[in-house]
């Protein structure tokens, strides 16, 4: 179900079927520059991919949770919604562009 | 900080602490032996590279391993992935991460009709160069024929217990013990496969996918009914169903009603509870 826009921006962004953004994934908001960086650096990549590329070991086990937590709040899309999670691509959306843009 | 590595600065194997999933996909030997092995294969095979998010085999879990990251192997029925556990974070970082994931990928496989039974342990592990070795998976084979029984992912008492450190000491790593996990009615802590999906996927439309996973579950019941230890690993499945349509009935209202999601020839007596507020017993 697609994110409610209005509440995009929020501390608690829903989706349209009423679900809420689960309050446990805002400890994988902190790591927004990184993994934003590194979505518009690697060219659409998937989890796995964002994995091998993380720099860190602390970034390397929050690839699932932070992706969660950034469809969630409109930061990245999937390049096709069809995918399952193995070979799910993903990309910045304007929204996520705005805040890799954002000073740190 | 130094990455683990299975292999020592000897070029000797050496066992790692691991976070390590254990699983067995229910039916696929009967599926291997038959006349349409070929196209089970196929279907195994592409299902298998789509719902892993890490890569499978001996040249990626290599590539993996040298950078610190996960890896995934599979033999027959069987599938077995590992995370190193880094020394700069607490072991509750890899298994929440591992226990999201595994949701997801747990939820696509039963939605192809592949039910996976199997268990989450922490422990030493050695993976490389294809061989798998240790107590890690040792423990988590244990679990999975000795102590899951039924179509879930169980957590081992270490694995609990780590994740519940966390909400103990409070602080910005509680969240932890939030992991999406349930704790059934013999104390054994499982993932909360729907409910995870629910959680990380916003993508997910939840009355779809529970129509979905019902028709797999009641399809499962029927073609069971006349084996009774096949259904009754079916029975907790549709079990667990009902629990979490009762559970998200807010979500289903809206449309036909959460009554018309039940699975209905299942009496729904089954409790489970969030792991913070039951006490685990994975071990028995």
């Amino acid at each position: 179900m697609p994110i409610d826009t209005s509440t995009l921006g929020t501390q608690s962004p829903r989706t349209e079927d009423g679900r809420v953004y689960p309050p446990y994934l805002r400890a994988f908001e902190r790591f927004d520059s990184e993994f934003l960086a590194k979505v518009q650096e690697l060219d659409e990549p998937t989890l796995n991919v964002l994995s091998l590329k993380a720099p860190t070991s602390q970034l390397r086990s929050a690839v699932s949770p932070w992706i969660a937590s950034a469809e969630w709040r409109g930061l990245i899309e999937r390049v096709d919604a069809n995918e399952l999670v193995g070979k799910r691509r993903y990309r910045l959306t304007e929204r996520g562009k705005a805040k890799l843009a954002e000073p740190s | 900080m130094a990455r683990p590595s299975f292999v020592g600065r000897d070029g000797k194997p050496r066992l790692i602490e691991c976070v390590v999933l254990y699983f067995d996909l229910l039916g696929v030997g009967e599926m291997a032996r038959g006349e349409t092995a070929d196209s089970e294969l196929e279907k195994f095979d592409e299902l298998l590279r789509q719902v892993l998010p890490y890569p499978i085999g001996a040249k990626a879990a290599a590539e993996a391993t040298r950078l610190g990251a996960s890896s995934a192997a599979v033999f027959s029925d069987s599938v077995v992935q590992t995370i190193p556990v880094a020394d700069d974070l607490p072991a509750a970082a890899p298994i929440f991460q591992l226990v999201v994931q595994v949701a997801q990928s747990q939820t696509q496989l039963i939605l192809s009709e592949y039910f996976a039974r199997g268990a989450i342990t922490l422990d030493r592990f050695h993976a490389h160069d294809g061989l798998l070795f240790g107590p890690a998976l040792v423990e988590a084979a244990k679990l999975e024929q000795e102590v899951a029984d039924v179509p879930r992912i169980v957590l081992s008492s270490r694995v609990c217990a780590t994740l519940l450190e966390f909400a103990q000491a409070g602080g910005e790593n509680a969240f932890y013990a939030e992991a999406p996990v349930l704790v059934d009615e013999d104390g054994v802590a499982f993932v909360d496969y729907l409910g995870g999906a629910f959680q990380s996927d916003p993508e997910i439309v939840v009355p779809e996918l529970l129509r979905r996973h019902r028709k797999v579950v009641s399809a499962k019941l029927k073609e069971s009914i006349t084996i009774f230890h096949h259904w009754s690993k079916y029975r907790w499945a549709a079990e667990y169903h009902n629990a979490i349509c009762l559970k998200n009935r807010d979500l289903l209202d809206g449309g036909e009603g959460h009554g018309s999601f039940l699975i209905d020839s299942i009496y729904t007596s089954r409790q489970f509870k969030p792991l913070m507020s039951a006490a685990a017993r994975p071990d028995r």
